[in-house]
């Protein structure tokens, strides 16, 4: 009887550690995805330098940039905004590579930036994509039988994934 | 620092998870196995193949341990002799009471079964008395575990390291753009697998090929071939490095280490039993003792010691007996018997659990690149890339078994203990299994079709040939099993007089 008990209490430590550590890893995840953000924030002064003299309305589309990225700043936490403001941000930054592409193909500089940009883009994808396998992992853990008692007992309630059409943070 | 995730979207979570970020198929290939199923699949397979691996060692440990009681009885023997000798008589004359009586009372239990009447005795009779008989082979099985132990704990500080070394890798430069794109590629495979970034390295070589390494997950290597940036575009790149990170993450590091542990284990033990013959055995000893044993030897040094050990498989038998050998000369013949036991044993039956082993691991690291990049197609196209430059960088011959791609030429340690069976998957059938994940390729073949009097003939001939050979098998099982236990009794009975001789 005894045994039983000591059983049932080991089995309910270990899946409360492994729901602790998927929760854990969910959120790493979601830092990383704000840590890539932030390292595409941070090429947009090095492609205005770039494309400086290439583009047409030069000043309009440099300072809407400037103001895209203010706004991702400025959102911080609130979620709505800030996936609005990065996708607005992703979409400039792609057109003005677009549109300078032609002429600055030669450019070493400009190549290497657009590669940059390339693995930026490329680098918040995946984060997204681990984060989405992360959450799918913790909330197979979450709602499979036996630990999804200790899950309740525990309050670990499901996680959410992000859309691949973007509506959430990046 | 944003805050926590929005509600979930509609529909099943592994669509979502599964749903390519960038452009979209236009059509999608039918995908007839989720990747994920696939890892489960392969994973299973890595956990019933582990066991066949273990209990083939096990048995082989036990039948070396015929010749191994009776060395660590009078190893013992002579301790307590000296320790007689130095002073604490009594004490040594109890313990060497106590050991003999031990191996006295497992020598009266075998003798009783296999006795006077070994007929009467029924097989229950037999099934029970299997744990005291059991308790003959745990002192050479402890000390095959101990061995193992510290010889998978020197390969994993050494972690195939001396490939850099031997390979002649470099850094890549930022300023080349493909390797600027290598490095980048790296990190976004680090990305999405939740894995600190591996250290990167590059072969000056024209040959198509990439290998992982290193000590662990936190702390490993991938070097690439030049002529694989040569030849892949940048998604394809991106597949590689998927697999060797994938690979890396699933712990293929450390399964090798065992599958070489166990391997260096077996030829550890037939080098030892050689000691008192041969010379090369005694070097190969001493500088295998210095290398695993030392706290900070580096990684070409731990590799050279141990081709000195695996040396034993290549079976030379050299340096002929002395004059003061031939007294010796019976336990010769026993060693180098025992020594053919152990090379037809380690080729033939524990080579091709380990080979499939490896395979299943290869299969899981492809499903695993799949997953990283949600994109069969490049691992696909990189990999018929690989067959059509197909190679290994010089240097790095003898650990063929590490690299993504085989060669027909065979010098690795497995190829040497006599597997027949090769360590890498064939490629038609990785092409197989990721077409099977959704990959767009052209099939070559579309299935073979038997004729039906080939079909009736191979029938009519399993049924005859297999009740035919589960007969053999069954008789070589008990033949086995019998002359093992013969050999303990008889090895048992050496010792013990040993032990007579040492405390009068």
């Amino acid at each position: 009887m005894i045994a039983i008990a000591i059983a049932c209490l080991a089995y309910v430590l270990w899946a409360y550690n492994r729901l602790v550590v998927h929760r854990n890893r969910i959120r790493n995840a979601w830092a990383q995805i704000d840590v890539q953000l932030h390292r595409r924030s941070e090429l947009v002064p090095n492609l205005v330098a770039c494309v400086k003299g290439t583009i047409a309305h030069e000043r309009e589309v440099l300072k809407s940039i400037a103001e895209m990225r203010r706004q991702t700043y400025i959102a911080g936490s609130d979620i709505a905004a800030r996936a609005l403001a990065e996708n607005y941000l992703a979409r400039s930054l792609s057109a003005v590579t677009a549109e300078a592409a032609p002429q600055l193909r030669a450019n070493q500089n400009f190549l290497a930036l657009q590669e940059e940009l390339r693995s930026s883009e490329n680098r918040i994808a995946f984060a997204r994509q681990h984060y989405n396998d992360c959450v799918m992992r913790y909330n197979a853990a979450v709602s499979s039988l036996p630990t999804n008692l200790v899950a309740r007992l525990f309050a670990f309630g499901p996680a959410t994934m992000l859309q691949a059409s973007g509506s959430a943070a990046g | 620092m944003i805050g926590s995730p929005l509600s979930p979207p509609a529909g099943s979570e592994r669509v979502a998870a599964r749903a390519h970020f960038g452009n979209a198929a236009p059509s999608a290939p039918t995908i007839k196995v989720d990747f994920f199923d696939e890892q489960v699949r392969r994973r299973r397979q890595t956990w019933r193949l582990s066991l066949a691996c273990f209990a083939i060692a096990l048995a082989l440990s036990i039948a070396m341990s015929t010749l191994l009681g009776p060395l660590l009885l009078a190893i013992t023997a002579g301790a307590l002799k000296l320790g007689a000798w130095l002073g604490c008589g009594d004490a040594c004359r109890g313990v060497a009471r106590g050991i003999g009586g031990f191996a006295r009372q497992d020598l009266i239990l075998i003798a009783d079964l296999f006795g006077s009447h070994p007929r009467s005795h029924a097989a229950g009779d037999f099934v029970t008395r299997m744990p005291a008989i059991a308790i003959v082979f745990l002192p050479s099985l402890l000390a095959t575990a101990c061995a193992w132990l510290i010889i998978r704990r020197g390969l994993s500080r050494a972690g195939m390291l001396d490939l850099v070394v031997a390979m002649g890798a470099r850094a890549p430069r930022p300023t080349d753009t493909s390797e600027r794109q290598l490095l980048n590629v790296t990190g976004e495979m680090a990305l999405a697998a939740g894995l600190p970034a591996p250290r990167i390295m590059v072969v000056d070589s024209s040959i198509v090929n990439a290998v992982a390494a290193g000590v662990s997950h936190e702390a490993a290597l991938v070097v690439v071939t030049r002529g694989l940036l040569d030849q892949l575009d940048r998604s394809q790149v991106q597949a590689v490095l998927a697999h060797c990170i994938g690979s890396i993450g699933n712990g293929d590091l450390g399964v090798m280490q065992s599958l070489l542990a166990t391997l260096q284990t077996l030829a550890l033990f037939h080098v030892i039993l050689d000691f008192p013959f041969s010379r090369s055995a005694r070097r190969a000893l001493v500088g295998y003792a210095a290398a695993i044993l030392a706290p900070s030897a580096s990684p070409t040094r731990v590799w050279e010691a141990s081709q000195g050990i695996e040396a034993i498989f290549d079976g030379h038998v050299d340096e002929p007996p002395t004059l003061v050998m031939i007294p010796l000369l019976p336990l010769r013949v026993l060693i180098l018997l025992q020594r053919l036991v152990l090379v037809i044993w380690s080729g033939m039956v524990l080579g091709w659990p380990l080979a499939l082993l490896w395979r299943a691991r290869r299969y899981l690291a492809d499903s695993s690149a799949v997953q990283l990049t949600r994109n069969p197609d490049a691992l696909a196209s990189s990999l018929q890339q690989f067959a059509a430059h197909a190679g290994v960088p010089q240097g790095g011959e003898s650990r063929d078994y590490l690299f993504l791609h085989g060669t027909q030429r065979k010098s690795g340690v497995f190829e040497r203990s006599g597997t027949f069976m090769s360590m890498h998957p064939p490629l038609e059938r990785r092409l197989k299994r990721l077409r099977a994940m959704g990959a767009a390729l052209a099939s070559d073949n579309p299935g073979r079709r038997w004729p039906l009097p080939a079909i009736i003939v191979a029938t009519v001939f399993g049924i005859i040939a297999v009740p035919l050979l589960v007969l053999a098998a069954l008789l070589s099982l008990t033949v086995v099993v019998w002359s093992m236990v013969m050999a303990v009794f008889f090895s048992l009975t050496l010792g013990l007089m040993f032990l007579a001789w040492a405390f009068g």
